[in-house]
């Protein structure tokens, strides 16, 4: 009995009986960082950083595909709960105070569904990018906007509305209505083939349009 | 720090056993896919038919599409939908142009619309329409109310009932149209397509128009609407006119001017509920024109004091809550 098992044992030191599930022609994991064991903060401060880039290719669009290569939501979500807690109607009692204002879950679904409406239109035009790309860039663009929303209301803090401040307002408006467009612009027209240029801007301009109409007519502070 | 030399000297050596193993794995599992590729090319008759069968419906297909030029995909497939989005820009400022510009002799479905009727167009003018007439609604409201003592408020919520005023219209209409066409047993071969398509482009003349809606002179935004209802009204007469003609007189007629008074009922109907007064009537739909009593009511409120505005308004919300 003992002889056997010495053997048996003598049997497992020569071979190991261990493996890997590794499927045969894939990389090994070598040439690609590990994250699993890296601290938690190193995680989300890469995913922050991520977002971060994108916001400021945004703020400073020039032809890069950094924004398409790699797309998420974060940035839309942030970007869509802000603007739809600061647009949000006052909604006072039931209706007799209210300011005629968006509710929040308006502004959350003219702002998701705009954004898959003009993605499904660019798609459906022929244009060669995939769905949450371009919804994640229409998302993103959205920044100068919610910029523009943030000093509006700031400057609505004022105790007296007066016509210059109102222009002000409307001029912050107007140049990120322009900013946004344009950088959308920049990041989708080239998937479009060249007689439908125009046909895939334009829904752009129209969903930029009516998000500059929320910000400008929010009079409320 | 000893056990992390002792794991990282184990993986390695386990890396080279590893690799091993590979190849002697990819060996047996070439051996058996040979072994399988034999038993295959022996299988029985009739199976070993089935490939030849699919070349020859493939090469059916083939002929087909050389025949026809294209085929027409699946209805679950996004292909499908990609052929009513086949327009180019030109090819859509032609037809909104064509739409509102009536010519004696020109049919409009045969000339503008045919072979494809597209739905980007009708789409995103209805869509376009929906926010000038809530965007402008609302500045002609803030116009009228900009010298008195009235704190205006704009009214998001115009948007709702643009949009389903609008699109109600683009769909409702052409569904009758061809619910009658069909049940007339008409001869002319129009498809659902293309009245949803002529019925889209119609509403084109109407933004340009919901735009000049601003300017707060009553007088003018009527003629404006007589204007645009018959302009693009009477290319919807031609298109369907051809259609209903071979009817009895009466029922074609009927149809016809069916058609066009519920296109003027649509604008008259923005300008009595988006463009009218501060305090809105409260029984004005967008299909249906106000009632006597509404119009002196929206009278009253602009000549009197802010508080009989406020009051109506006050009700106005009320009843929109009540809804």
């Amino acid at each position: 009995m003992a002889d056997v098992e010495f053997h048996k044992q003598e049997d497992l030191n020569d071979v190991p009986l261990e493996g890997d599930i590794t499927v045969p022609g894939l990389k090994t994991e070598d040439d690609e960082i590990s994250t699993l064991d890296e601290p938690v903060r190193d995680t989300i401060l890469r995913d922050v950083r991520a977002v971060g880039v994108k916001f400021f290719h945004v703020l400073y669009p020039k032809q890069s595909k950094a924004l398409l290569r790699e797309w998420d939501l974060w940035g839309p979500l942030i970007l869509c709960t802000l603007m739809a807690m600061m647009l949000q109607g006052d909604s006072g009692d039931v209706d007799s105070t209210s300011d005629g204002g968006p509710e929040f879950a308006e502004v959350f679904v003219i702002y998701w569904v705009g954004a898959v409406v003009v993605t499904m239109n660019n798609k459906l035009l022929g244009g060669n990018i995939s769905f949450f790309q371009s919804v994640c860039v229409l998302g993103y663009c959205v920044s100068p906007l919610a910029i523009s929303l943030i000093i509006s209301r700031l400057i609505l803090l004022a105790p007296e509305q007066t016509t210059v401040l109102f222009v002000i307002r409307f001029i912050l408006v107007v140049i990120a209505f322009a900013w946004s467009t344009f950088a959308s612009t920049a990041f989708l027209s080239d998937s479009q083939p060249p007689g439908k240029k125009v046909l895939a801007v334009y829904p752009i301009f129209l969903f930029y349009f009516i998000i500059s109409w929320l910000v400008i007519s929010h009079t409320h502070s | 720090m000893d056990i992390a030399i002792d794991v990282d000297d184990r993986s390695s050596k386990k890396k080279s056993e590893l690799g091993f193993y590979e190849a002697d794995n990819d060996e047996t599992i070439f051996d058996k896919s040979k072994v399988q590729t034999h038993t295959f090319t022996s299988f029985p008759e009739g199976a070993e038919y089935e490939p030849q069968d699919d070349e020859d419906e493939t090469e059916g297909d083939k002929s087909q599409l050389l025949e026809e030029g294209k085929k027409s995909p699946s209805f679950w497939t996004f292909e499908y939908y990609q052929q009513f989005f086949d327009v180019d820009t030109n090819q859509l400022l032609y037809r909104i142009v064509g739409s509102m510009t009536p010519r004696p002799n020109s049919k409009y479905l045969k000339g503008y619309i045919r072979p494809n009727p597209d739905l980007y167009g009708p789409f995103w003018i209805c869509c376009t329409l929906v926010f000038t007439t809530a965007i402008t609604g609302n500045l002609a409201n803030y116009l009228q109310t900009a010298g008195k003592d009235y704190k205006w408020k704009y009214d998001f919520h115009k948007v709702t009932y643009a949009a389903a005023a609008i699109f109600g219209y683009w769909w409702v209409l052409p569904t009758a149209i061809f619910g009658l066409l069909w049940w007339r047993k008409s001869q002319t071969a129009i498809t659902f397509l293309e009245i949803l398509c002529v019925y889209g482009y119609s509403l084109a003349i109407y933004i340009p128009i919901s735009i000049l809606w601003v300017i707060n002179v009553m007088w003018l935004r009527w003629i404006l609407v007589v204007v645009a209802a018959v302009l693009s009204g009477l290319v919807l007469v031609q298109t369907f006119w051809p259609a209903v003609n071979e009817d009895n007189r009466k029922v074609a007629i009927a149809v016809v001017a069916l058609i066009f008074v519920f296109h003027a009922l649509l604008a008259a109907g923005f300008v009595l509920y988006f463009f009218h007064s501060p305090a809105p009537a409260t029984t004005a739909a967008p299909f249906i024109p106000v009632s006597p009593v509404t119009t002196t009511q929206n009278a009253l409120s602009e000549s009197i004091k802010q508080t009989v505005i406020t009051t109506a308004s006050a009700n106005h919300n009320t009843t929109k809550a009540a809804f």
